[in-house]
């Protein structure tokens, strides 16, 4: 992997690093309770990521500055490390009709995830657009199926809603 | 779907609560993403926990 940029941890609890064409990317996580057939309830993080404060496609363009994925996947990683009972979604959506391109370069991206780490796929059309939406999960998490039947089951819930 | 009513000092109308928790995360990242954009910082979001958990 190519060596990556320093971030560093802002007031508000997201993280920010500057590459070296000058452009700021943020990188967030938030949290929320996510309820399983069982009615367990567990915890996952929303993760996103700009540059310059826009949710924008040129996000992903600046194919030449390696560095900038291989930031955002150090973090993503470095979380997984720290909180292994936990999981990530991401979901790429936007009015500019960029969603499946976001998710095109995501998936490239994800091939730098740890090999503990495993990527579920799904989309699902909400509100007339389609939003793509990927579960981060570890392979050996003993509640990953609960987990995983849960997210397919609410996008499909939404699905058959529109 | 139930309404919590917005008490800050943030521009956001009224929060709305889903019972999906999907739809749930999808609005919320929407409202993150018009906060960043307006430059507000992400901890004036009423309803949203944003964590760093490394």
């Amino acid at each position: 992997m190519s060596p990556r940029y320093n971030f560093s941890k802002l007031k508000d609890g997201s993280y920010n690093f500057i590459s070296e064409q000058g452009h700021n990317y943020l990188v967030y996580f938030s949290e929320s309770t996510f309820p399983d057939a069982e009615n367990n309830t567990h915890i996952v993080s929303n993760l996103g990521f700009y540059r310059n404060g826009k949710h924008s496609n040129e996000s992903f363009v600046n194919k030449f500055d390696e560095r900038i994925r291989a930031t955002i996947m150090f973090i993503v990683n470095d979380f997984f490390e720290k909180n292994d009972h936990k999981a990530i979604i991401y979901f790429c959506f936007g009015d500019d009709g960029f969603s499946r391109q976001r998710n095109i370069i995501f998936n490239k991206w994800s091939k730098d995830l740890d090999t503990t780490i495993e990527k579920h796929n799904n989309n699902t059309i909400y509100k007339h657009s389609r939003i793509y939406a990927s579960l981060l999960i570890v392979k050996d998490n003993p509640l990953k199926k609960l987990i995983t039947d849960a997210f397919n089951s609410y996008l499909k819930e939404i699905n058959d809603s529109e | 779907m139930k309404k919590t009513a917005n008490k800050d000092q943030t521009s956001e109308p009224e929060v709305v609560v889903h019972k999906n928790p999907i739809v749930q995360m999808i609005e919320d990242k929407k409202r993150i993403i018009k906060a960043i954009e307006n430059g507000e910082s992400l901890d004036t979001l009423k309803g949203i926990k944003i964590v760093s958990p490394i």
